[in-house]
């Protein structure tokens, strides 16, 4: 697996895509890019200097197809592939396969991916490995009557998590016994939907801990390095939704300790490119391994701009052999970002996707601005794929610059046509609690709810613009309807135009 | 002058006059005049500058339903927020009072708050429910949610069928609410 690499088929769609190819530009590449029927126009497919039809609707119909996307590189003559995040980016069988067909995949190796991809198998080495770990269940469990036993032996309250999971899917939160049975049948069904295996384990659930993760970074020639710590504790629905770089909770002292951890778990795997190992930490920065992410995270662009490193040209350095251009003691950061996900979703309605089609977008830019979106005015945000619309990236010279820059440019964020999280996202970062860097899981539903208090600065404007946006409607209507007959009293000049109108009658 | 009655998300009523003065409009609220000059812009958008002076964005998106003429319902957006207004010029709002007011809205009802599949039913008709108890599951983008009671009552019945797509606003269980039963 070495050699330089020439063209770079994308295993993906939507903003990631995008974000692999940019830098396949950069550095001279060749882009494929691969797309589903619904996809045809979208803008991954635009940007690629080829692109092959996959066919199918959903995921499993089109970029979870292994040899669907293994045609599409021999076709075009791609020699690498990078999976992005998500669908094949974890999958050992489809590294295999590449290996077979003499592909490089730009990730890690399938024995990477099989240690730290089944969490109770990473459980297993992280223990023999050293490293901490959150008390649970020693492997998955059988069914909901040995899971009540088991609980009751960790203790409550307890997450019932997919073996396979990752991203919060296949994943419950149980306060008491009489509660397992349900949650164990969700968090199966689900982890069976999402990952086509249904084994769940246990794991103690940690008092509103914070989630804090570690990239790494590493060559096939032994050398590994971490770029610091990301702070990711402000979830939904156990997704990350603003994430920064540095941690405001970590000091010098957890994030060396962090470091050497993260560093010891690579190494245990073998492993090669960039990675995440995740933590949770309490409040007395005790910390636990979670699980190590064996793939490029959404995240990245806070660590990006904090170590000034682009981690998809090093992941491509990586793949074609070359060694690492830098040792841990070069490395060192500067400033403070923070990366806020725009998502099609309500807050009001518990953060419910919320599909539709993007009628206008204008997106944020100015200084320290890196907007990654998937999408443009036009796009549908279909059921089918997930509802991440964009990623929205700062970088400030200290925590509060980088919060105030990051306010400044969600406000200027337009998407019209569905509902977005954007202006939940703005009251997140306004919160004192966000502001001072004190929060933790817990931060979403314990210090802000999805529905918006009320608030009527703007109610005055949204009255005028309505109603001279209705008085220049019914006057034009008007105009029309008058040089068509006279009206009848029933129904308005400018009713009885739509209703011809759409008739067809006139 | 033409007037439009603008009922605000809180239930309170307004009236606000306009007319036409050159390219600009004259909005009149109780003794106060504003002058508003507007310019639409692509996409649904558009730019209000008020009193020469104040700068707005905003969108105004029609929500109501087209065949009836009474439904002037309206989201608009200013700044980050979106506003639910409901404006009917002065003569509809009489004609409408006259018909003898809006439709009902069917209290007990679990509507698909966006296009998704059917997974599992959580009761049956006949069930007793109370407020916050989950009805029904649904999977939209690979998640599962579960759509709950808004009050107390009995199922009345399931109306999509399991492991079906449904588009968004479909209804999914009717419930009764306890007064009725």
């Amino acid at each position: 697996m070495s050699g330089p690499i020439q063209k770079v088929l994308v295993a993906n769609r939507g903003e990631i895509a995008l974000r692999v190819m940019r830098t396949c530009r950069e550095m001279g590449l060749g882009t494929v890019a691969v797309f589903s029927e619904p996809d045809r126009t979208a803008l991954h497919v635009r940007y690629a200097d080829e692109a092959i039809a996959l066919g199918g609707e959903t995921s499993a119909e089109s970029y979870l197809v292994i040899d669907k996307i293994i045609a599409a590189a021999q076709k075009t003559g791609a020699d690498a592939i990078h999976p992005g995040y998500g669908f094949l980016s974890e999958n050992p069988d489809f590294a295999r396969q590449l290996e077979t067909h003499g592909i490089i995949l730009i990730g890690p190796r399938p024995e990477a991916m099989e240690a730290m991809g089944h969490k109770t198998k990473a459980r297993a080495v992280m223990i023999a490995a050293g490293v901490p770990v959150v008390p649970g269940s020693e492997g998955p469990v059988e069914g909901p009557d040995e899971a009540v036993i088991e609980a009751e032996s960790i203790g409550f309250p307890i997450m019932v998590k997919a073996a396979a999971g990752g991203g919060g899917k296949g994943m419950r939160r149980v306060a008491e016994s009489s509660a397992l049975h349900a949650a164990f049948a969700a968090a199966q069904s689900e982890a069976r939907n999402s990952f086509g295996d249904d084994r769940v384990y246990l794991e103690r659930f940690l008092d509103r801990p914070r989630h804090i993760e570690v990239q790494v970074l590493a060559d096939t020639h032994g050398n590994c390095v971490h770029l610091f710590e990301r702070e990711c504790s402000i979830q939904r629905r156990h997704q990350k939704i603003i994430e920064e770089a540095p941690s405001a909770f970590v000091d010098e002292a957890m994030r060396k300790a962090m470091g050497a951890v993260a560093v010891q778990a690579a190494k245990a795997v073998g492993y090669v490119g960039a990675g995440t190992v995740e933590f949770l930490a309490d409040a007395q920065r005790n910390f636990f391994f979670l699980e190590m992410n064996t793939r490029l995270q959404v995240e990245h662009p806070v660590t990006e701009w904090i170590t000034g490193l682009d981690l998809v040209e090093w992941q491509i350095r990586v793949a074609q052999g070359e060694v690492l251009g830098f040792k841990q003691e070069d490395l060192s950061f500067e400033g403070h970002s923070v990366e806020a996900r725009v998502y099609a979703e309500d807050p009001a309605a518990g953060f419910m996707p919320a599909p539709g089609t993007i009628e206008h977008l204008h997106v944020p830019s100015g200084p320290y601005v890196r907007d990654d979106s998937g999408v443009s005015a036009g796009s549908e945000v279909t059921p089918l794929y997930d509802p991440m619309i964009s990623k929205l990236s700062v970088w400030g010279r200290d925590r509060a610059t980088a919060i105030a820059r990051l306010d400044r440019a969600l406000a200027e964020y337009k998407v019209v046509g569905l509902t977005t999280n954007i202006s939940f996202l703005r009251r997140a970062v306004m919160t004192e609690e966000f502001r001072s860097g004190d929060f933790d899981t817990g931060f979403v539903g314990d210090v802000i709810e999805g529905a918006a208090p009320v608030d009527d600065r703007y109610e005055h404007l949204a009255v005028w613009a309505a109603v001279a946006d209705a008085f220049l409607r019914d006057q034009k209507l008007e105009t029309q309807g008058a040089q068509r007959q006279a009206g009848d009293a029933g129904v308005s000049a400018w009713r009885r135009y739509a209703l011809v109108g759409s008739g067809g009658h006139s | 002058m033409k007037t439009y009655v603008v009922r605000l998300a809180d239930g309170e009523t307004i009236e606000v006059g306009v007319e036409a003065q050159g390219d600009d409009l004259i909005l009149t609220q109780g003794d106060v005049k504003h002058r508003l000059d507007l310019r639409r812009l692509p996409g649904a958008m558009m730019h209000m500058l008020v009193d020469g002076q104040a700068s707005y964005d905003a969108v105004v998106e029609w929500a109501g339903d087209d065949s009836d003429p009474f439904d002037g319902r309206v989201n608009v957006l200013v700044s980050d927020r979106v506003y639910a207004l409901d404006v009917l010029d002065h003569r509809r709002v009489r004609m409408r009072d006259a018909v003898g007011g809006e439709d009902e809205a069917s209290a007990g009802a679990v509507h698909a708050p966006m296009p998704g599949k059917v997974l599992r039913y959580l009761v049956e008709p006949g069930d007793q429910v109370v407020a916050g108890q989950g009805l029904v599951v649904v999977e939209a983008m690979k998640m599962e949610n579960e759509l709950a009671a808004a009050g107390d009552g009995q199922v009345e019945a399931l109306h999509a069928e399991l492991g079906s797509n449904v588009e968004k606003g479909a209804l999914l269980v009717s419930v009764m609410a306890l007064g009725d039963v």
